[in-house]
């Protein structure tokens, strides 16, 4: 059910969103929600080109079908290698996040430019999905 | 503002679909899942409006893309109602549903085109990974995260799924069994889940495709290039879903021709007219030409004894069968570009028939239409067919009855309609236009019957 996880994705995207602003803040964070982060990034640096068109689902649950276009967009001009290098790192800066250890500003951003283009993007595909269906009735 | 305005369009419309929501519970639907579904999507409604001042700007216009998706399950619910659908089959429906998928309920609904269609999603699991489970959208991420989301999915059935059907065949019993078909593509998705890894390697399917694709390079007569390895394997990645497509459409022709007996091959045949028999513009997605499924109906159906299938079936039998026996659609797939490495798989399939076929005698175990059929129903319903009487039944000496399976009826009807003159159009069309109201009727009949013959029977053991 695509629409439904792009939603979910999204959705989650955005309570990452806030976390982060908290943290930066310095205001409490609820490590759950990083906990969440962990687990969507962990999925996206799982993914290999081919998956674009795989009936299979990551260990989250999400189709790939839905994920692949989402993350190899994610950082524009970049290889299919540099985007799996690229999510590596933002995977181990929340990991010392989770740790409670304290990382650089960049990182932080980092990790914050990835989910709030996530979630627009998730958006946008879930506005096409919609789209596309209203031009097939059409 | 802006914010403003759009937060309170999502709400207003949240607030509509919750209003549909209730008042469509006070229609009558021929099965359960049509209520659940919608006392669900109230219930998540309800919490999402609880919550709403929670949300950030970007959530709400996420929330009101799902209301589009809420929408459109209401819309499927609200075409389900009693006097869109075939009510009387929904029980007969529900019981053969239940082979594969206990505790799970459906929604028929009916849709304007020629399309048979499960959404093989299986939307109480969709509601809940998705939306119900989607961290600070209904609940709170705490530590009673969790059990509040069981508290909220108490007493749901474990699966409900949306079976489509053409409108215009509400009134017909003959293509009953082509729901079958389409029940049949659960058990193929399981089918696969397990054993697609396995049915590659022991086929070498990848080395196959690998081979395949680099003699196609080969053949351009060039030096080898940089990106050539990366064809073959996304070419063979690519191949590999479209042979996944192909397996689980013939695995769900192979269960309804299991469930359906030769019902399932004359209602096949007739939903083939539609388009030519070597049609190979659907290949990529999973639709072998009709002439290939149709022998293997066939080959399934050998199971039978042949004579007594053309005593039953005459004409219309030698007819489908010569269809099928032509192999002119392999050739059709021997000779389209870009279509041959098909045969791959078509060769491996025909290695493993047996074995496809015991794995899903297993899941049917002894709701195989072999284990259900016999003779004297089927004279029985060609009988009562003639005198103009419902064939729900076979009385015996003593005046008692015994209703005859569902499947029996349906293809007693088809056999009674194979022996109707074509000479004269509008004199069949009236016969059969009969035949299946008395079957419909039969069908709605047998299930009551069996049913109270059912509860009579544990009552009295209790």
């Amino acid at each position: 059910m695509t629409e439904l996880s792009y939603f979910n994705l999204g959705f989650r995207s955005e309570n990452i969103l806030e976390e982060l602003n908290n943290l930066i803040q310095q205001k409490g964070v609820n490590d759950l929600i990083l906990f969440d982060a962990l687990s969507i990034v962990k999925d996206c640096v799982s993914l290999k080109e081919e998956n674009a068109i795989s009936n299979n689902l990551t260990p989250s649950g999400y189709e790939l079908t839905s994920l692949v276009p989402l993350v190899f967009t994610i950082f524009p001009g970049k290889k299919v290698d540099e985007t799996i290098a690229q999510l590596k790192d933002i995977l181990e800066a929340i990991e010392e996040l989770i740790k409670k250890e304290k990382i650089a500003t960049d990182r932080t951003e980092k990790i914050r430019t990835f989910f709030s283009t996530l979630s627009k993007l998730c958006l946008a595909q879930i506005n096409n999905l919609s789209v596309e269906r209203s031009m097939a009735i059409h | 503002m802006q914010d403003k305005i759009a937060r309170a369009e999502v709400n207003r419309k949240l607030k509509v679909l919750l209003n549909h929501c209730t008042q469509l519970q006070g229609q009558f639907y021929p099965s359960k899942g049509p209520r659940i579904l919608l006392i669900l999507l109230q219930k998540i409604i309800k919490q999402i409006l609880s919550r709403f001042n929670l949300y950030n700007s970007i959530q709400i216009t996420l929330i009101g893309s799902l209301c589009n998706t809420i929408e459109r399950f209401i819309g499927y619910v609200d075409t389900s109602e009693m006097s869109e659908v075939p009510w009387s089959i929904i029980p007969a429906l529900g019981k053969l549903f239940g082979i594969i998928r206990p505790n799970c309920e459906f929604i028929i609904c009916p849709v304007w085109e020629t399309t048979y269609a499960i959404y093989n999603s299986n939307l109480i699991q969709d509601l809940r990974a998705r939306i119900i489970e989607a961290p600070k959208l209904l609940f709170e991420r705490d530590d009673k995260f969790q059990e509040n989301i069981n508290n909220f999915m108490k007493d749901q059935p474990q699966g409900l799924y949306f079976l489509f059907y053409p409108r215009i065949e509400r009134l017909s019993v003959l293509h009953f069994s082509l729901l079958g078909h389409e029940i049949g593509h659960l058990s193929a998705d399981e089918w696969l889940q397990i054993n697609w890894s396995q049915f590659l390697d022991k086929f070498k399917i990848i080395p196959k495709l690998s081979e395949y694709f680099d003699k196609k390079l080969k053949s351009l007569n060039r030096p080898p290039q940089l990106f050539d390895q990366q064809y073959i394997r996304i070419s063979t990645s690519r191949s590999l879903e479209i042979f996944k497509k192909i397996m689980k459409e013939l695995l769900s022709d192979i269960f309804g021709v299991l469930v359906f007996g030769p019902s399932s091959l004359f209602s096949s045949y007739i939903f083939a007219l539609n388009s030519q028999f070597n049609d190979v513009t659907n290949v990529s997605n999973g639709y072998l030409p009709w002439r290939y499924r149709l022998r293997i109906l066939k080959r399934v159906l050998l199971d039978l004894n042949i004579e007594v299938l053309k005593d039953k079936f005459g004409k219309w039998l030698d007819l489908v069968f010569t269809t099928c026996d032509d192999q002119s659609d392999l050739d059709a797939l021997r000779t389209t570009p870009d279509l041959d490495y098909i045969l791959i798989l078509l060769d491996a399939i025909d290695k493993s028939f047996d074995d496809l076929c015991g794995d899903l005698k297993i899941i049917v175990r002894d709701n195989s239409f072999n284990k259900i059929s016999n003779n004297e129903d089927h004279n029985e319903v060609l009988s009562r067919l003639k005198d103009g009487i419902t064939p729900n039944a076979i009385m015996f000496d003593n005046l008692k009855e015994k209703p005859i399976d569902i499947r029996t009826i349906v293809s007693g009807t088809w056999s009674y309609l194979t022996k109707i003159p074509l000479d004269d159009i509008g004199e069949y069309l009236k016969e059969s236009t009969l035949a299946n109201l008395l079957s419909l009727k039969a069908i709605e009949l047998s299930t009551i019957q069996e049913n109270f013959n059912n509860d009579t029977s544990k009552r009295r053991n209790n």
